[in-house]
């Protein structure tokens, strides 16, 4: 099943927050279809321009379209349309605990149905919904907590939780907030591969901002690495050196403090 | 250094204004016998099933019904006040109307009409509703059932509003960004991270309306207080213990209940 994928562009966005700014003269293209790692210290701006991708940030200057639509002059409703055809895995899963995880995946689809008709898909689901749900646990590998409750569930399988929900709005695009920072590396490894896979299946396009330097390199063809709200580099994994590295994390001093 | 200082003064008034006010009240009873009230507590160690004032009768069936009044009594009122609760609990939350700018310079009314209702409803006692409630309608049950749910109704709301207000928005602001609407932002993702604290709160007033349900027997309600203010009134302090003892189990039963519900609810 191959849906139709998102096409990305960013414009000289500034995303200036009250006290300071986030990202600066950010321009940028994500073809339909790519695998785009972003990469970069804390506090680099990679969650903003994540953010800005979907409509949740809006730029100060600038303008984001996707598929060639400017999200500034969406009405509300056309947001909510785009929205829910991007699905956002966030770094801290931001699931219901004390719902199941068939309840907590079922949600992903509201962007799609009003509120009457989502009680009945949320609450009581159908049986197709149900098995649409179970063929998704399955292929992120949980496909047995179906009923488990969220709070049972280990911090991986959350994050998987989370995901399937994502998978479950059959999006055009993925964008993934350090999906696997609080994940041990073997756990980040298979998340990794899995968001990857998925995307390559449906042939939707994949955004995930990270920190771990060799899962980047080893998964994604594309590396954007960003630092004090700027791009530093953008290009083909196999061209990148070394040396783009020190300069995205060489650290002042100050920096190294704050890090120890 | 300044704090503990600080600290001192105010603990020192609070003692102060207490001596103050028992002098002022003068907290010494000068008629009446502390012989009464040495029976009272004496008639704890022996209560009775037998009635003291209808000699040789069993008041065990009496006590019974009384206990099954009160619950009856208690279960129509908090329903009724959780339904109160709920629908002034979203209307009295800062995170409800936020959800809608389009009522523009009308929330900020709205909201206060709604805290103006419950702040009301509260402020009076669930005895005070009792006692106008019947001046209205005579000895009918609803009165009763009206007289707790108004103040418990607004009890809940505050509180319910609180825990809306406060709830993580975590799943909230993950349903936005997927494209939900406003409601279903509500609706399925902040209720549902409010709702097992809503739970457990709803149950401990459930506790409380059992109290208040049992007290509206003075006015003559069939609870288990019409027996206890009957009983006391004729210094039948045995029988009376009985009753106040069915009202203990009752509470204990309640209480042992929605502990168990509540590790349900909140613990994974």
């Amino acid at each position: 099943m191959i849906h139709p994928a998102a096409r990305f562009t960013l414009d000289g966005v500034t995303v200036d927050f009250r006290e300071s700014r986030a990202v600066e003269n950010l321009s940028l293209h994500v073809d339909p279809g790519e695998l785009v790692g972003i990469v970069g210290p804390s506090g680099a701006g990679k969650t903003t321009l994540l953010r800005l991708l979907n409509g949740a940030q809006r730029p100060t200057t600038g303008a984001v379209r996707v598929d060639g639509n400017p999200l500034e002059s969406l009405s509300a409703r056309e947001l909510r349309a785009l929205r829910s055809r991007i699905g956002f895995v966030h770094q801290d899963h931001r699931l219901v605990p004390t719902q199941r995880v068939v309840t907590n995946v079922l949600a992903g689809r509201l962007g799609r149905v009003g509120l009457l008709r989502s009680l009945r898909d949320i609450y009581w689901p159908g049986n197709s919904e149900v098995e649409a749900v179970h063929s998704i646990l399955q292929r992120v590998g949980i496909p047995e907590k179906l009923f488990e409750r969220v709070d049972s569930l280990s911090g991986g399988q959350m994050q998987r939780t989370s995901i399937a929900r994502a998978l479950y709005q059959e999006p055009d695009a993925i964008l993934a907030d350090e999906p696997v920072s609080s994940v041990d590396p073997a756990r980040a490894r298979d998340t990794m591969a899995l968001l990857t896979r998925i995307a390559r299946e449906e042939g939707i396009t994949l955004c995930v901002s990270l920190h771990n330097l060799d899962l980047a390199r080893e998964f994604f063809p594309r590396l954007i690495g960003m630092r004090h709200g700027r791009v530093v580099f953008d290009c083909d994994t196999q061209e990148l050196a070394d040396t783009h590295f020190d300069e995205l994390y060489e650290l002042t001093a100050g920096e190294m403090l704050r890090s120890s | 250094m300044k704090i503990p200082a600080a600290r001192t003064i105010v603990l020192v008034a609070l003692l102060l204004a207490g001596l103050a006010s028992a002098w002022r009240l003068d907290l010494v009873p000068t008629s009446g016998s502390w012989d009464v009230f040495g029976r009272f507590i004496g008639a704890a160690f022996a209560p009775t099933l037998t009635s003291q004032s209808d000699v040789g009768s069993n008041i065990l069936p009496q006590a019974l019904r009384a206990m099954r009044n009160t619950v009856i009594f208690a279960v129509a009122a908090i329903s009724l006040s959780i339904v109160l609760g709920a629908v002034l609990g979203v209307l009295a939350s800062a995170r409800w109307w936020r959800l809608f700018p389009a009522f523009g310079p009308l929330r900020p009314v709205l909201y206060t009409a709604a805290r103006t209702l419950i702040a009301f409803m509260r402020s009076i006692h669930e005895i005070i509703w009792a006692i106008a409630l019947l001046a209205a309608f005579g000895l009918n049950t609803v009165s009763a059932v009206i007289a707790i749910a108004i103040p418990y109704g607004g009890t809940l709301a505050k509180v319910f509003s609180e825990m809306l207000d406060e709830a993580p928005d975590d799943a909230a602001q993950a349903l936005r960004m997927a494209g939900a609407g406003s409601l279903q932002t509500f609706v399925f993702g902040l209720v549902p991270r409010a709702l097992p604290d809503m739970g457990a709160y709803a149950f401990y007033r459930f506790e409380c309306a059992l109290r208040s349900a049992a007290i509206l027997g003075f006015f003559g309600f069939p609870t288990l207080g019409k027996y206890i203010y009957e009983a006391c009134g004729e210094l039948y302090f045995r029988e009376a213990w009985t009753y106040l003892y069915a009202l203990f189990v009752l509470i204990v039963l309640v209480e042992w209940w929605s502990g168990a519900l509540r590790r349900r609810l909140t613990v994974a």
